[in-house]
């Protein structure tokens, strides 16, 4: 018995090793013509272009579906729709469409877009990027239950015609053409498919440059040149496979070997590593500004006062030192002395190009002066240090690299005792934020169009995302008023004494970097445009030269 | 043994309930609003209708009473961060992965593991013995992260590769490429298994019995194979039955560094995210596989020492 | 020639009851025994030795140095070790060298009272669930499998929240599910041992349960124990990284091997003397401890007494 126990448990496994080994097969994907090797760090939620607001599933919908408008190289251009006009009044936009179809053949029609917006208000989407269609008349109401379907601004003049109404005038929403909540979708298609629509690509139709071949969860996604798209004489690439590699280290190997054609977001030290093969000319890279911006939030309702006062709020900014932090500390990005990021478009000008950085002016001014004038003003007993709590988004390493630096610089320039305390996950770190409860923290935000308006709307009184619970009157009129002039120059105007008012005079948080991203690739791949707001990489005009 | 069984499940049902009570309960109080998890917030209308759609506006009593009802038609729910997939198709799709990586770990592991312990104990005190420790303290204390890194550096790549875990014929093809996850995978294993054998033999080789077979003559495989083995069982066998366990969780690092498709990071994620009915899926699935992994330890004890009687039945 | 011994010679000393079951030799406990025996064995004994130089050194370092633990200087981020940062620098450019020690300190504390915890508790249960059997070991090993099956992430934020952040919330977190596994192991045990005729003998003697599992069973699987528990304490110093990465650990600027660790990790592919030393420290802990607990073990073994 005992010796048949030991036998069996060796036959088997030897058996089994055999049986393994011997089914082993080299599936290695041969790389024909123009394929592009590409990488996401994780599983796309969806591809329910109504359903889904985070990177990797826009990528693919953008890559395979033709809306209105495409971003081309920092410029919206033509795409689904010829060409398009506004009214005198700046409230009705009229799209013009082509004569385009879907990957079965199915023409495109204005009713596709009809149903989309629709689709997008319906509270049974539960759309998470609603919100920023709420320009759109009848929307909002909607999706409250308040209006009626057919009261939501959107309607089809005829199959190629499309018009838009809006609330409000929105001189920016040209740039929200582009968002992926408003491409074209096929109500029968969707039907058909019932609340699965959106994971499994064979039940969809794309009417973009390709089309969703397969996608294996956990693995890879594969997108092949659609031969129905209405441009496909200018798509070079055959193919585009896409792994889910999580692990930085592991991309990194593979672009190493040439296992992936593109890899972004590295680390320092992984781009000193590059050196040689840039300078050889065997890595190309493309540098490009994110409208993303990663800010010190201080809470001006702070229950113990402390961050109250706009002076200690100052005295805390000032005492950063931006330089030495993306430099030395987080090794990326760039430091800021504004809020709004570069890369970001007022009408034809770069806003940041256009406004100097408002706290670049007060490198003069000493924190420790403000603070101490602060906490005179608040009265504050000064017998024993002052005591803020940071709050940190989890103990990461990054997270923590980051706490660490922050808590050195104000305890050596400020004299206060600085405590660090942790989220236990994401989910609790934003409610707390949320819930006000909770001193200073670090914290970001990145754009959702190409408008200042994305970002100076977040901190206007009440605003959801206001998470420094920043409330100045002037602030929010100038915001509001800079809304809806179709003016760029007043715009300009207005959006740079706000922004003053919100880092500068008031403080009410403290920038720290804008975020840059730069992408790495092979010098064989030719003609990728990687821009904010768009794909991760456009691969419409990519191609692969002669390896 | 038949009523044994009987009763064994009998148990597994209430121990079920238990864990789904206690978890649903606990996972409701845990902080965060679930439908409002990321950095941004939703607009109010957008979040407020999806609580009404994962019945968030039910009090907690009633979606309990609602999630039971729906257990028991064997329905887990959509999950609520990949729209359209049920919890029930996620853990069909990532399973086999997780499976096949556990499988094949635990089966390198053992075998290295009860071998190494087994020299360890008749060499004990030599540098052969000093050596198998080595390998444990290594195999315990180098994370798996670390060593999953450093595979895939030394071996991975020119004659390995490093990534494509087989996603058609999940089971059997692409043998190469599951090699490089189940050595990261099974290191800990063998340092597990290799320590608790070599000390669970060298009690058994005090006994007299032994002596009484090495008095007979009988050589020292004989004596191995015949009275060793099976008497230091006992140990191997508790620490396997959660391993078992453990394989259909699959193992987040390995998992995420390897690129495989298993469960792993549905354990982690689901809770992260508060992912409801994902956090809960997970956890039944576990849970299951835990227990009834508990039931065929208690009766191999019984098989492995007739003596053993776990199921009280009187001699 | 033969001595004639005369009648004389010898005298009656009688018979004492008293004194005629007197032990020659010097009467030492099982403890005394097992020190000595202990002390016999080189390894072990230099192992101690390692132990204590060890934690003597996290004592000392810190407070002797003349470099600051916390003290940050980020123009000199990831230096290679030297003659000036004999362990090179960290992320905020902090000695390494005076960090590890000062991290030594919270993870050998916890190391040790988290599986001093498990080791009385898991013991017990395990000992008490696998002597009894029958209905109180079904109910004692559902309760195992409950808490086992709850997912652990879920209570140790429910931990940190309702008890608050600090130590004995730390521990108990550490805790919660780390007996279960020496539990299990010892009522395996326990099932094998108790049908051995000593128990039998004892039970007939009238010994109460208690007395017979602390005094004969347990004493039978203290080389399990003793690996398990030798096994458990690096998994305890990774385990505060992981609370700490929820909030629960030591928090900043504070650090511990398993955090140094855990950040080294990711810095492993550039600086890996970021990785290295921390896992050196723990896994030379580690081995101290698990020589120490061989020696441990063939010092207890009463088998082996000469």
């Amino acid at each position: 018995m005992k010796k048949r126990l030991l036998a069996t448990i060796i036959t088997l496994s030897i058996v089994l090793s055999v049986v393994l080994a011997g089914c082993g097969q080299n599936s290695a994907s041969s790389g024909s013509g123009n394929t592009i090797n590409l990488a996401f760090t994780g599983d796309p939620e969806s591809f329910d272009s109504s359903k889904v607001a985070e990177s990797a599933a826009n990528t693919v919908i953008q890559e395979t579906q033709e809306g209105l408008v495409r971003l081309g190289d920092k410029k919206i251009e033509p795409a689904g729709a010829t060409k398009w006009e506004v009214s005198s009044d700046g409230l009705t936009w009229t799209f013009h469409l082509r004569d385009y179809t879907y990957s079965d053949g199915v023409k495109v029609k204005a009713q596709d877009f009809v149903y989309a917006v629709r689709r997008m208000f319906d509270p049974a989407t539960a759309c998470p990027s609603a919100g920023i269609f709420y320009c759109i008349k009848g929307g909002e109401d909607f999706l409250n239950g308040k209006g009626s379907v057919e009261d939501i601004g959107v309607k089809a003049t005829d199959d190629n015609t499309l018009e838009i109404t809006l609330k409000t005038p929105t001189p920016y929403f040209e740039q929200l053409a582009n968002f992926v909540s408003i491409l074209p979708l096929r109500q029968d298609v969707i039907e058909k498919a019932g609340v699965t629509y959106g994971t499994d690509p064979k039940a969809m139709v794309f009417s973009g440059p390709f089309v969703v071949d397969s996608w294996i969860r956990g693995s890879k996604i594969i997108l092949k040149k659609n031969e129905k798209y209405w441009d496909a004489a200018n798509v070079k690439l055959n193919e585009a496979v896409i792994s889910i590699v999580p692990e930085q280290a592991t991309q990194e190997q593979l672009f190493d070997s040439k296992g992936l054609d593109i890899i972004q977001d590295v680390k320092a030290e992984y781009v000193d590593k590059l050196k040689t093969k840039i300078d050889a000319g065997d890595i190309t890279s493309l540098v490009g500004y994110y409208p993303s911006c990663s800010y010190v939030a201080f809470n001006n309702k702070d229950k113990d006062k402390i961050f109250t006062n706009a002076k200690i709020r100052k005295a805390f900014s000032l005492a950063i030192d931006r330089e030495a932090y993306s430099q030395n500390v987080i090794k990326k990005d760039v430091p800021a002395y504004g809020f709004l990021p570069f890369g970001l478009n007022n009408g034809e000008k770069i806003y940041r190009e256009a406004v100097e950085e408002p706290l670049k002016s007060m490198s003069g001014e000493d924190p420790k002066k403000l603070f101490e004038e602060g906490v005179a003003e608040l009265g504050l007993n000064t017998s024993t240090p002052i005591t803020v709590t940071f709050l940190q988004r989890t103990a990461a390493s990054n997270n923590k690299t980051i706490s660490e630096y922050l808590q050195d610089q104000w305890q050596k320039k400020l004299g206060v005792i600085v405590k660090i305390d942790t989220a236990a996950d994401g989910a609790t770190f934003n409610k707390s934020i949320q819930k006000g409860e909770y001193q200073v923290a670090v914290t970001g935000w990145g754009g959702d169009y190409n408008d200042p308006m994305t970002f100076m709307e977040l901190f206007l009184t009440g605003s959801p995302n206001n998470s420094a619970f920043f409330d100045n009157e002037r602030y929010n009129e100038l915001v509001n008023a800079g809304a809806v002039d179709s003016n760029a120059d007043k715009r300009l105007d207005m959006f740079r004494e706000a922004e003053k008012i919100l880092v500068a005079d008031n403080a009410g948080i403290a920038p720290l970097t804008y975020n840059v991203k730069t992408t790495y690739m092979q010098s064989y791949v030719k003609g990728i445009l990687v821009q904010a707001g768009g794909p991760a990489w456009e691969l419409k005009n990519a191609y692969i030269e002669k390896k | 043994m038949g009523r044994y069984i009987l009763k064994r499940l009998g148990y597994l049902l209430v121990t079920m309930w238990i864990i789904i009570t206690a978890t649903f309960f606990l996972m409701n109080t845990l902080p965060g609003d679930p439908v409002q998890t990321g950095t941004k917030l939703l607009p109010e209308a957008v979040a407020q209708n999806l609580r009404v759609k994962w019945g968030f506006d039910k009090p907690v009593t009633h979606r309990y009473v609602i999630y039971l009802n729906n257990l028991l038609h064997g329905d887990f729910g959509e999950s609520m961060k990949t729209p359209g997939l049920t919890a029930n198709a996620i853990i069909r799709d990532k399973f086999p992965a997780s499976a096949r990586l556990g499988l094949q770990a635990i089966t390198f592991g053992l075998l290295v593991g009860l071998i190494l312990g087994i020299i360890a104990a008749f060499k004990r005190n030599t540098w052969i013995d000093y050596t198998v420790i080595f390998i444990a303290i290594a195999g315990i204390s180098i994370p798996s992260f670390v060593l999953a890194a450093l595979l895939q550096k030394v071996i991975g790549g020119s004659l390995l590769p490093i990534i494509g875990w087989p996603s058609t014929n999940v089971w059997l093809s692409g043998f190469e490429y599951t090699i490089l996850p189940t050595l990261a995978a099974s290191f800990g294993s063998i340092a597990t298994y290799s320590r608790f054998m070599r000390t669970s033999v060298l009690e058994v080789l005090n006994n007299d019995y032994i002596l009484t077979a090495k008095a007979k003559g009988l050589s020292r495989r004989e004596i191995v194979q015949k009275h060793v083995l099976r008497n230091s069982l006992i140990p191997i066998i508790t620490i396997f039955a959660p391993q078992m366990a453990g394989i259909v969780t699959g193992s987040f690092v390995i998992e995420r560094i390897f690129c495989i498709p298993g469960l792993g990071m549905y354990y982690v994620e689901s809770i992260n995210g508060r992912d409801f009915p994902m956090i809960m899926a997970t956890t039944i699935f576990f849970s299951f596989f835990f227990i009834i992994s508990i039931v065929l330890m208690d009766i191999l004890y019984g098989i492995i020492d007739p003596r053993v009687r776990v199921s009280g039945e009187k001699r | 020639m033969i001595k004639e011994y005369e009648q004389e010679l010898f005298e009656v000393v009688g018979y004492d009851k008293e004194v005629a079951d007197a032990i020659v030799r010097p009467n030492i406990t099982y403890w005394k025994d097992a020190w000595r025996r202990l002390r016999k064995n080189k390894v072990a004994i230099f192992s101690m030795v390692t132990l204590l130089v060890i934690g003597l050194s996290c004592i000392l370092i810190p407070i002797l140095s003349r470099v600051d633990y916390t003290g940050q200087n980020v123009a000199m981020t990831h230096l290679k070790p030297g003659s000036q940062h004999w362990f090179g620098t960290d992320e905020l450019g902090r000695d390494v060298f005076v960090r590890l020690w000062m991290g030594g300190r919270v993870s050998i504390l916890i190391g040790l009272l988290g599986a001093v915890v498990s080791l009385v508790f898991g013991t017990l249960y395990g000992g008490i669930s696998g002597y009894f059997g029958g209905l109180i070991d079904d109910i004692m090993m559902r309760i195992v499998e409950v808490i086992v099956g709850i997912p652990y992430m879920i209570v140790v934020i429910l931990v940190s929240i309702s008890l608050g952040k600090g130590l004995p919330s730390l521990i108990i977190a550490l805790c919660i599910t780390s007996w279960t596994g020496l539990a299990r192991l010892v009522r395996g045990q326990v099932l094998q041992l108790k049908e051995n005729e000593y128990v039998l003998a004892s039970k007939a003697l009238g010994a109460s349960p208690m007395r017979i599992i602390l005094k004969h069973l347990l004493p039978n699987t203290m080389s399990v124990i003793i690996v398990n528990t030798t096994f458990q304490i690096p998994g305890f110093m990774f385990a505060e990284a992981f609370l700490s990465f929820i909030g629960l650990g030591v928090q900043p600027p504070y650090t511990s091997w398993g955090a140094m660790a855990a950040l080294g990790q990711q810095q492993m592919s550039y600086y890996p003397h970021e990785l290295l030393f921390p896992a050196v420290a723990i896994s030379l802990t580690m081995l101290t401890f698990n020589l120490l607990g061989d020696g441990l073990r063939d010092a207890l073994d009463p088998k082996l007494r000469q």
